[in-house]
């Protein structure tokens, strides 16, 4: 008789009773008040911290879908990033358009770049993907400075960031935070609504046993490239963010290092959780810095430290441990930990 | 001519030392499955470590040797203290803790050693050898010579000594291995332990061509990775076929062709690494394809 | 819940004296699943011992709780060592042989290495050559395949491969979980045979699970017929040949 059965029979799966606003939704409120009341509180150094985890957290939401929920491992996030930063500053620098229509550009140039990473990985799996993803990644800089006539090059490219209306009576980092936060609402909200439809189950079915999926009648190849293309197409709108924020795009902002702090972000912060991306985008932002604060040489041994030890401690990542310390608090007996990006391996129980 | 016979020359050299860290990664691979990101820094510390002890005044062979031997025992290290309370996590959280490792690694050296760049000596001398109106550095053959050595070695580990036995053992099926009572946990440290030492000596044969630097393998390790796909994951023979033919390719390209120069080198192993998961995810020698666990 | 056959109690043994292993109320299981629930059994020195029952009944929990394969509670020995919660490896090195359910193969090693890797525990290199050379003489099959890779065995080959993996261990004591599993009737019938040389024939102690009961009960000392965990019947294997209830549920007549 536990818990579970319980609240089964009590909300029948296809009508939602309407029922008060539930402790996550009250959660995600808060969060969007915090993250808007940050511009008015603080200081614009700070303000720019906390931009850019908006910025990284809408990346990270890309990444989610494609890994935690498809289980495609992707080591080369930061190249689409970089795609996204580069379509957007080439947009408001080279054409005549306005600073807002970088953002669907980005979006179109990284998410059709995904899904043509997508496509071998039709045929390839595990850390093959990975090493494919790896190879884009570093790929993407090179070529850059390889078309330095439209991109600037080496040497990178200024670009003029979008200014805050005069009526707005907001400065520019109040502003362009603002402006983050009101790109990745409705983000988030797409994001949420495709992991609880009917894409984000096929992913997961794709992501647990894909021969099983495909049993069931999954599309493999249409999954996979759309995970891809939509991760891809995420990581692209972060990236014009970063482009409007920075006002500046350059080769070095797009190392292998950014690739492999967005994995380890949304691994640490929760695969197959939509909070899983805040969190990882806060510590992706933060952790580095006061490593550096602690000891300026020792920051990146506390960063890799860090990530290690999350390993050993949280396997769901942070918003994993958030939902078993919500478990618990509401009495019902807290899920187990496990590799949430691993399919369940079949293990054949043979009960003899 | 001359210099199609020198860029070969060089492509061939260069590969053996691709072939030295590809060595090491197939091996860790065969026996826990697991694809280690920190390979290239754990050989970058070791050479590091004989760097001082040069430093500090020993002959360069011995400096060498110590620093092997400090590679072996950061090798059973790592496997015991990080990789072990992982282990049966699944691929993703490896990769991440092999990940954080490399981070980790890639500071520490800094904080300990510095960011500057620094010389390392060569064991061979910098003569060249007249061949057939060819001048070849004996530092390249040098290089080709001992790669050779170390496959001979390690093949011969593998094939005839009780502790290879169990490395081989242990690659194919742990939950047997036990069952013949082989100590699965102590036969892996040795087997990170060897590959850590394989490492270390591609870093203090490649420190001498680039400088000393905490990122001195970061770009030979992509390298690496391409010739352990080309050749298999699970093939040493194919880590050293293929690492001599990425080194090939990308010294013919790099000379030869314009639009590759000398930046877009890296479009080489890449290119190989997709072309042959496309046409042969197995390698060219490789006998199992490696799926997700 | 336990019915013993008229002549035997579960720790009747052959020679007299303490048995070479001893299990009083064993509890094993994997995860929050427990499948064994009190099991009492006994092996003397030089006895097959056949371990009979259903599927799910939790014979092959049973050897892999003596072999350190799963989580056990209890009471085992073996030569007066207490024997659970040592790892596998260590009670390898004890000398109990433990031949898995699906045969274990090094399927990418010759078969060569898969015998060599047999004989790890023991350091007699002069001897194990000479034990492995008995051995093909009698799996001739193996011989002709000695440097192919064993995955490419047939079911019956990798059989014999596995048990003469378990014996060039020289192994104080042989757990054999189903032999004849996906082997054809011909070929059970043949294995048993050999099993009989060669384990009978050399007095090599054995702990036998088994769905084949005949054979099973043929080769036998004693038996024991598990279900649901617990032992329901013990005794020698004769008896229990002609035991109802055996005959009944196991024997088809």
């Amino acid at each position: 008789m536990s818990a579970r059965a319980a609240t089964a029979s009590v909300s029948p799966p296809k009508r939602r009773a309407r029922r008060r606003p539930s402790a996550r939704a009250l959660a995600w409120a808060a969060c969007l008040c915090a993250f808007a009341a940050v511009p008015f509180l603080f200081d614009p150094y700070r303000v720019g911290q906390f931009t850019l985890v908006v910025i990284y957290a809408v990346a990270l939401l890309g990444l989610n879908l494609l890994l935690g929920y498809g289980g495609q491992i992707s080591l080369g996030h930061g190249a689409f990033f970089a795609i996204g930063a580069y379509a957007a500053a080439i947009t408001i620098d080279r054409t005549g358009l306005p600073a807002l229509a970088a953002l669907p550009l980005a979006a179109l140039a990284s998410g059709l770049a995904g899904a043509l990473v997508g496509l071998p990985a039709l045929r390839i799996r595990g850390i093959y993907l990975a090493l494919v993803t790896l190879s884009v990644a570093l790929v993407v800089p090179q070529l850059v400075k390889r078309f330095d006539e439209l991109t600037g090059g080496a040497q990178g490219m200024q670009v003029a960031q979008p200014a805050a209306p005069a009526w707005l009576g907001l400065e520019d980092d109040q502003f362009l935070h603002l402006l983050c936060l009101a790109v990745a609402l409705p983000l988030f909200a797409l994001a949420a609504n495709l992991v609880r439809g009917g894409v984000g189950r096929a992913l997961l079915a794709v992501r647990e046993n894909e021969l099983a999926a495909v049993a069931m009648g999954v599309d493999l190849a249409r999954y996979k490239t759309v995970a891809f293309a939509l991760g891809a197409a995420y990581a692209g709108v972060g990236g014009a963010l970063f482009t409007f924020v920075n006002g500046f795009v350059a080769p070095e902002s797009f190392t292998l290092a950014l690739s492999f702090g967005f994995l380890a972000a949304v691994v640490v912060g929760g695969l197959g959780t939509i909070a899983g991306a805040v969190f990882g985008a806060l510590f992706l932002e933060f952790v580095p810095v006061y490593a550096s604060d602690v000891n300026e040489a020792l920051g990146g041994v506390i960063y890799g430290a860090v990530l290690i030890a999350c390993m050993y401690v949280l396997p769901d990542g942070i918003a994993g441990l958030g939902r078993r310390i919500g478990s618990r608090l509401h009495g019902r007996r807290a899920t187990a930990g496990s590799d949430a990006a691993a399919p369940q391996v079949q293990t054949k129980r043979e009960e003899e | 001519m001359e210099r199609l016979a020198q860029t070969i020359v060089d492509g061939i050299a260069d590969g053996s030392l691709y072939a030295a860290l590809a060595l090491a990664l197939v091996l860790i691979f065969r026996t826990t499955g697991v694809v280690n990101f920190a390979q290239g820094e754990m050989a970058m510390v070791s050479t590091f470590v004989a760097w001082s002890l040069l430093e500090a005044g020993l002959p360069l062979g011995a400096a060498i040797a110590v620093a092997l031997a400090f590679a072996f025992v950061l090798g059973m290290a790592v496997e015991r203290i990080v990789i072990r309370p992982v282990e049966g996590r699944g691929p993703l959280t490896l990769a991440i803790v092999t990940l954080g490792l490399y981070i980790l690694l890639n500071s520490a050296a800094g904080w300990i050693w510095g960011f500057n760049n620094r010389g390392f000596p060569s064991v061979f001398p910098s003569d060249s050898l007249s061949v057939g109106g060819v001048d070849i550095a004996v530092e390249s053959l040098g290089i080709v010579v001992v790669l050779l050595v170390v496959v001979a070695a390690l093949f011969l580990l593998l094939e005839r000594t009780r502790i290879g036995l169990a490395l081989r053992a242990v690659s194919t099926n742990p939950e047997s291995a036990r069952l013949c009572g082989i100590s699965v946990g102590r036969t892996l440290m040795v087997g990170w332990g060897l590959a850590s030492v394989l490492g270390a000596l591609a870093g203090v044969l490649i420190a001498p061509r680039i400088f000393l630097d905490p990122n001195l393998m970061g770009g030979v390790l992509i390298y690496a990775f391409a010739a352990a796909t080309l050749g298999g994951f699970d093939s040493p023979v194919g880590a050293v076929i293929g690492g001599w033919a990425i080194g090939l390719s990308e010294a013919l390209a790099s000379t030869y062709v314009d639009f590759i120069g000398s930046d877009l080198e890296i479009l080489v192993p890449l290119t190989v690494i997709l072309v042959v998961l496309l046409v042969r995810p197995a390698g060219l020698f490789g006998r199992r394809e490696v799926v997700r666990a | 819940m336990t019915t013993v056959a008229p002549s035997g109690q579960a720790s009747a043994t052959v020679a007299g004296g303490q048995p070479l292993l001893a299990v009083r109320g064993l509890v094993a299981g994997y995860g929050p699943v427990t499948v064994l629930r009190g099991v009492d059994l006994d092996v003397g020195e030089g006895e097959v011992v056949a371990v009979l029952g259903p599927n799910g009944a939790g014979k092959t929990t049973l050897l892999r709780a003596l072999s350190g394969g799963c989580r056990a509670s209890g009471w085992a020995t073996f030569a007066g060592r207490d024997l659970l919660g040592l790892a596998p490896d260590r009670v390898a090195r004890l000398g109990i042989a433990h031949v898995p359910e699906g045969r274990g193969t090094f399927a990418e090693l010759s078969v060569r290495d898969n015998l060599r890797i047999g004989a790890w525990r023991r350091r007699d290199r002069q001897q194990v050559v000479r034990d492995i050379d008995e051995l093909l003489d009698r799996f001739p099959r193996l011989r002709e395949r000695l440097d192919q890779p064993a995955g490419s065995l047939s079911g019956g080959e990798q059989q014999m491969l596995a048990i003469a993996r378990g014996l060039v261990s020289a192994p104080r004591l042989l757990l054999l979980d189903e032999p004849s599993l996906g082997l054809s009737p011909r070929l059970t019938a043949e294995l048993f045979q050999l099993l009989g040389e060669l384990v009978r024939g050399r007095g090599v102690t054995a702990l036998v699970v088994e769905q084949n009961a005949r054979l099973a009960l043929e080769l036998a000392d004693r038996g024991y017929v598990l279900e649901a965990g617990r032992v329901a019947l013990a005794g020698r294997a004769d008896e229990l040949a002609r035991d109802e209830r055996v005959r009944k549920a196991y024997l088809g007549v």
